[in-house]
């Protein structure tokens, strides 16, 4: 029946944006911990076991902070653009399955929110929408940091939004479909080549996609080294300088489950998702996204930031040919149908 | 040859007009930003992130330090000079304990003067791991800072043992060193010296062969060697262009002519040299302290108690009359140096730093004047900058490697 | 490059002036002395040793042309202007007040060289700029700190003090150390009359 569905999928949304906040404010704990371990310090450590209440703790802090709105500033926009950048972040994560279909109490549970038909473009169309918090954030503050950093997130993300969505046309062709269950289910199939058996994961048959989508999905959660709008060295904290408090925490919240969502997306996109040796399930996809993540903190901890002009000229000039050249060359291995693939 | 018939022109700041064109921007950076090092301020004029001009506003850690010279005794300045440079206090000590030992006439024994060499070379690892950290945190590289403040704590440990001070050292005395070496400190320094050359390895690792690194900066901040000399700079930021000038080498004092070291030099004269030949620089003083460590005398006077000058020693003030008056004489009263004037100049971390004292007879400098390598070495800010993006000045306020402290004295 | 200078071997006794590095101690063997003496015989003024430390004093119009010929001059090459500052001389003589002090480096000849001029209270000095671009910020810091006025600096102002102090130049030696002020808001009321106290200086 339709409601039943409805609730369903009403209430694995409601566990799915809990897990992910709760998910989230570990991250930060997660990147500290790492950081702190790469660069031969300790971290976190005080608050509970191995400094696990450190983020609730920081979240007590946070929320108590006063919320200061500059005098200068456009004071609506002010207050609400956080608001958006907060609010749209994890909606990303309602198209990626979580596991195969439940059948409980006689109803059947899809372990994903909504199975969209164009679930890809979804997500991308949200990051470009994400933007506009930063955008907006920026203008309104009346700092002059502020607009440059929102100044450069906008040529970013439009640069970038471009090399995610061509470098993901290559495993649209081989998928067939834009709808993430299909492309998940199209990877557990076993793709044998000789004697050899493989997982039909697309980093297989896209590598090339794959390392694509990973630089631009750095490039688009502006996470270093692509962090240009917000690099604290050079505009102080770009967009977000005169945020504080919690408005300041939705930036940063939505800045950690962006990059949760892209992990969970690049692992379903590329490294088959729930789909492992032994039993399926939930902890394949959450283990290929702790990959991803520690990724993210090791680049951090390791390269020097890009200049503005060497951030556009590496997604106009190295990354976005690379894209259409991955395409072509996916396209003529679909029309002469090669392989297995 | 270089050829000097022409001037070099003076890129002067542009920006001082309030009202900017439409399409400008004038950004306010500093004095309180990350990366401004202290309390610098640079106004900028930016065309989106193009910098079209650059005025560096110094003086807001301004304290008077030639002033507060011109009030105090000559051993009552040493602790000042710590905190002119306080990322390198004991080459500041040094420079200034050599201008007043050369106004008086006086040196040092050769055991302290090796030692002096030890701790200058120490202070200049000290520094220079300083500017390496936050120069690469400034471009971006989080962890390299974090690198360099662990092995700078091993530096300061061997400072820390060696005068109970670890930032502010306050470390030479006018005449050598009034207190015995500690015994044990040869092997810390050893110690060091086995451990520092990996150390800089990673931090090269992660930095000299590193694409993003070297696209921040090769070719950015070029600044020729001809006018690098015409703008005065010294240290690294002159040897980075190719031209060898190192005040060690060219007039040594001390006792650097006695071991062997490289300068190196820069071919372009860009960010990229300069940071290669701080790395360098760095080896080469892992270098001298082996070299002093071999040839130091393990005994042996560190003070010059002969002189007039230097304060009496500590077991004689308490036992013999003359010197408990010399003793009391020296410290409320000070010592009178003959009339006259010297510079003193040594190879500061940053360039050369000296010391222009003007004696007019009394315990007090007539006048002291602090040539502090940074404060001139900062004014090539707007040359270099010409045609920078906003992100690259702070990797040039970087590699001019600055200490506000020093430049506002 | 020239070759490296045999440098003596510095012993623990060996008394300062015989290291060198301000060429011959002897004013008549000095090149310096000698061409300066020769190009400019008006604005020669007298050339002191001090520790073995040539200091020539020349007369303030001609600075900037001594300067020049010690920079250009095939046997001089003066290039590196090391520093510029000034000293008050309000208690060791009469006139002139003050001395500008310019400390040149020969980066190929090793050799160090200063160069004085006397200079009163409302007289100008030729500024260095035109030669030496290093000179800007060292005579924008002699002008804040000493109110030296240095003719032809294209950019005459405040450096290390902000650009709207009015209480004259903190290095001359009149300018009070201690006192108090009442702080009066800009714009409103003229300030007190400042309490006017002197160093005590010992006598040597």
């Amino acid at each position: 029946m339709d409601w039943q569905r409805l609730l369903v999928s009403y209430f694995v949304g409601f566990v799915l944006l809990n897990v992910l906040l709760g998910l989230m404010a570990y991250m930060t704990w997660f990147e500290r911990r790492v950081l702190a371990r790469m660069q031969h310090r300790v971290g976190p450590n005080r608050t509970g076991p191995f400094g696990l209440l450190q983020p609730i703790a920081d979240g007590i802090k946070l929320l108590a902070k006063e919320d200061i709105v500059p005098a200068n500033a456009d004071r609506l926009v002010f207050l609400v653009a956080p608001l958006l950048s907060f609010a749209l972040a994890p909606l990303g994560a309602a198209v990626i399955p979580f596991g195969e279909t439940l059948h409980l109490f006689g109803l059947e549970i899809p372990l994903l929110v909504a199975d969209i038909n164009v679930a890809v473009l979804y997500v991308l169309a949200l990051g470009s929408i994400g933007v506009y918090g930063i955008i907006l954030g920026g203008y309104a503050s009346g700092n002059r940091y502020s607009l440059l950093g929102a100044l450069r997130s906008t040529a970013q993300v439009i640069s970038y939004e471009l090399v995610l969505g061509l470098s993901l046309v290559g495993v649209f062709i081989l998928a067939g479909s834009l709808s993430l269950q299909d492309i998940l289910r199209e990877q557990q199939r076993a793709l044998v080549i000789g004697p050899l058996t493989l997982p039909n994961w697309y980093i297989l048959s896209q590598p090339l996609a794959f390392a694509l989508f990973l630089i631009a999905a750095v490039a688009e959660t502006n996470r270093a080294p692509f962090d240009l709008p917000e690099a604290e060295t050079e505009l102080v904290a770009g967009y977000f300088t005169e945020y504080s408090g919690f408005r300041f925490s939705f930036y940063f919240l939505a800045e950690y489950i962006n990059m949760i969502v892209v992990s969970l997306l690049a692992a379903t996109l590329f490294l088959g998702g729930i789909d492992g040796p032994f039993v399926d399930g939930v902890w394949w996809l959450a283990l290929k996204a702790l990959f991803f993540l520690f990724f993210y903190v090791w680049l951090r901890a390791t390269l020097p930031r890009f200049r503005y002009d060497q951030l556009m000229g590496l997604a106009w000039k190295v990354l976005l040919p690379l894209a259409l050249l991955n395409i072509g060359l996916t396209g003529l291995v679909r029309l002469w149908g090669i392989g297995a693939l | 040859m270089i050829d000097f018939s022409q001037p070099t022109p003076v890129i002067l700041s542009e920006v001082r007009q309030l009202t900017p064109t439409r399409r400008e921007l004038v950004l306010n950076m500093g004095p309180q930003h990350p990366s401004t090092h202290g309390v610098l301020r640079v106004r900028l004029t930016l065309e989106g992130e193009t910098v079209i001009a650059c005025d560096p506003v110094i003086g807001y850690l301004h304290r008077g330090v030639e002033k507060l010279g011109e009030s105090h005794r000559y051993a009552q300045f040493v602790p000042w000079t710590d905190r002119t440079d306080y990322v390198a206090a004991p080459s500041n000590n040094l420079g200034y304990v050599l201008a007043v030992e050369k106004l008086c006439g006086i040196q040092a024994p050769e055991r302290a003067q090796y030692w002096r060499m030890i701790m200058a070379e120490l202070a200049r690892l000290a520094s220079h791991l300083v500017w390496l950290g936050t120069h690469a945190l400034d471009i971006g590289a989080l962890s390299v800072s974090l690198y360099t403040f662990r092995d700078r704590e091993l530096i300061l440990d061997i400072f820390e043992k060696f005068c109970g001070a670890r930032l502010t050292t306050n470390m030479m005395e006018i005449g050598g060193f009034s207190r015995e070496i500690p015994p044990d400190l040869p092997e810390m320094v050893r110690e060091f010296c086995r451990y520092f050359p990996k150390a800089i390895r990673q931090y090269e690792d992660l930095l000299t062969e590193n694409p993003i690194w070297l696209a921040r900066t090769k070719g950015v901040g070029i600044i020729e060697p001809d006018v690098a000399i015409n703008y005065g700079l010294t240290g690294a930021c002159l040897r980075g262009s190719g031209v060898n000038y190192d005040v060690r080498k060219a007039m040594p004092y001390l006792l650097y002519d006695r071991v062997e070291f490289d300068v190196p030099l820069g071919t372009h004269g860009d960010v990229y040299d300069r940071y290669l030949v701080r790395i360098e620089e760095m080896r080469q003083s892992i270098r001298i302290i082996e070299q002093c460590l071999e040839q130091v005398p393990t005994d042996g006077p560190l003070m010059a108690y002969e002189s007039q000058y230097v304060i009496p020693p500590h077991k004689n003030v308490m036992t013999t009359a003359e010197d408990m008056q010399r003793h009391f004489i020296w410290v409320i009263k000070g010592f009178s140096p003959p009339k006259g004037e010297v510079y003193h100049a040594v190879e500061h971390s940053k360039g050369e730093l000296g010391y222009y004292i003007v004696s007019d007879g009394s315990p007090i400098p007539y006048r002291l004047r602090i040539r502090s390598p940074d404060f001139v070495n900062l004014q090539s800010l707007p040359y270099m900058a010409q045609g920078a993006m906003l992100a690259d000045i702070v990797a040039l306020i970087g590699t001019i490697d600055i200490v506000l402290g020093s430049v506002d004295r | 490059m020239s070759e490296p200078r045999p440098v003596p071997a510095l012993t623990a006794t060996s008394p300062w002036d015989t290291t060198g590095y301000w060429g011959p101690t002897d004013p008549e063997q000095h090149p310096a002395v000698r061409l300066v003496r020769e190009r400019f015989p008006d604005a020669f003024r007298e050339a002191t040793v001090f520790r073995d430390e040539m200091t020539i004093r020349v007369d303030r119009r001609a600075l900037r042309d001594v300067v020049e010929f010690l920079r250009t001059h095939p046997e001089l090459r003066y290039n590196h202007l090391t520093d510029i500052t000034a000293v008050d001389m309000l208690y060791l003589r009469e006139r002139p007040r003050f001395d500008v002090v310019v400390q040149l480096y020969s980066i190929p000849r090793r050799q160090r060289l200063r160069v004085k001029c006397g200079v009163d209270d409302g007289e100008t000095v030729p500024s260095l700029v035109p030669i030496f671009a290093g000179a800007n910020w060292l005579e924008r810091e002699c002008y804040d700190m000493f109110g030296i006025v240095f003719e032809g600096h294209p950019d005459l102002r405040r450096i290390l003090l902000p650009e709207d102090w009015d209480e004259g130049h903190p290095l001359r030696k009149d300018y009070p150390l201690r006192g108090y002020r009442d702080y009066v808001q800009p714009g409103f009321e003229s300030p007190a009359p400042r309490i006017r106290g002197t160093l005590r200086r010992p006598g040597p």
